[in-house]
């Protein structure tokens, strides 16, 4: 097991030991692929949307801060990586509007309750979803949070409430209590 | 009711002051929110096989250089900079006096030598637009063994006209120049280009 801290891994790289590179990769390619499957909803789309934002952050490696958390920085790029995607596309008004129905590809293969939470975080706007899935799926603190959005820490925190609130009024529409 | 939800967000950051006054409400909001994000926490998708692998066989050969690191790799790095220097002293020199020497060569005067072949002459003198026709300035030597008289003169570059003036009374254009031009008095100059 590599125990090389980031930044010591980024100055390999830019000493052209691409390597260095690999384990980096290896590291985070778990948050940037599951970001980028909650952005996408497609296990083809997301290991599409992961590969260009290891490919840009690469590219890229000259500009970052080894002050900031590296996974922030490259979770930054696959966040706005989608972000264009979506814009550039129709499926961002697909995926964000509740009127449309949204069935995920593998529906057949997921137990009813996942299939259920699946559709209701795709309906959950893009704003909300991703410091949602950044702090209860990947489990990265507020701090970092707000530095993947850009945002300070009480906005990041603020947007993960919101999240929070519209994942239960979308899995329990009939409960009035936790409905805004 | 949004007191309620403050302190159930609250509990779910991991605050365990907000849950001293949950209320039997507060306490089921707070459970269908915890079932729901153990759901969300379950719902993470794993990473294909081979997925370090395909990115690195894509990567691209080389990083990006930012543009303010691109023009800052322009100036010199320490001790570096005496070279660039002198060059670009040498170029002021150079643009400073080089191009006016350059240019000013070209217009200096040429020296042209100018003959006539007249063995019966007298005399032979040269006039022309470069002294402005005026007599006495340019006498031409001569007759040599062979009739011709010549007289060598500095003229700047450009078009002049010119005649000769045999023997005080007769002015007679160039036979030898290759160009003629009327003078609007009935007369025909010979023309020069330096």
């Amino acid at each position: 097991m590599n125990t090389a801290s980031d930044a010591s891994l980024v100055a390999q790289c830019l000493d052209g030991r691409r390597e260095g590179y690999a384990e980096l990769v290896r590291r985070y390619q778990g948050p940037v692929f599951g970001l980028a499957y909650r952005m996408t909803r497609s296990h083809e789309d997301a290991e599409d949307l992961a590969q260009e934002t290891f490919i840009q952050a690469y590219r890229k490696l000259q500009s970052y801060d080894t002050a900031y958390p590296f996974r922030a920085w490259v979770l930054r790029i696959c966040a706005n990586r989608a972000k264009n995607r979506f814009r550039s596309t129709d499926r961002r008004r697909r995926a964000e509007e509740a009127h449309v129905e949204i069935h995920p590809p593998d529906a057949g293969a997921m137990e009813p309750d996942l299939v259920a939470l699946d559709e209701a975080i795709a309906r959950i706007p893009q704003m909300l979803r991703i410091p949602l899935v950044l702090k209860h799926v990947e489990g990265l603190p507020y701090e970092e949070i707000a530095q993947v959005l850009g945002i300070g820490i009480s906005a990041a925190k603020m947007r993960v409430k919101r999240g929070r609130d519209e994942l239960v009024r979308l899995l329990h529409p009939e409960s009035g209590r936790v409905t805004q | 009711m949004k007191g309620s939800k403050e302190h159930v967000h609250r509990m779910l950051d991991g605050d365990p002051a907000a849950s001293a006054e949950l209320s039997p409400d507060q306490t089921e909001e707070l459970a269908t929110y915890a079932k729901a994000l153990r759901g969300l926490e379950t719902a993470r998708v794993s990473v294909p096989p081979g997925f370090t692998e395909r990115v690195m066989a894509v990567l691209p050969e080389s990083i990006d250089v930012p543009w303010g690191e691109r023009i800052r790799s322009l100036w010199p790095g320490q001790g570096r900079w005496v070279i660039p220097a002198v060059a670009g002293a040498m170029a002021t020199v150079l643009c400073a006096f080089g191009v006016p020497l350059i240019t000013g060569g070209t217009n200096r005067p040429v020296e042209v030598t100018f003959e006539l072949h007249a063995p019966d002459a007298r005399s032979v003198e040269l006039i022309g637009s470069f002294n402005g026709w005026r007599r006495g300035e340019a006498a031409l030597q001569g007759p040599d063994a062979t009739g011709h008289w010549s007289v060598t003169v500095p003229l700047d570059p450009g078009r002049h006209e010119y005649l000769f003036v045999i023997d005080d009374r007769q002015m007679v254009p160039d036979p030898s120049a290759s160009l003629y031009r009327p003078d609007g008095f009935g007369r025909t100059n010979a023309v020069i280009d330096i």
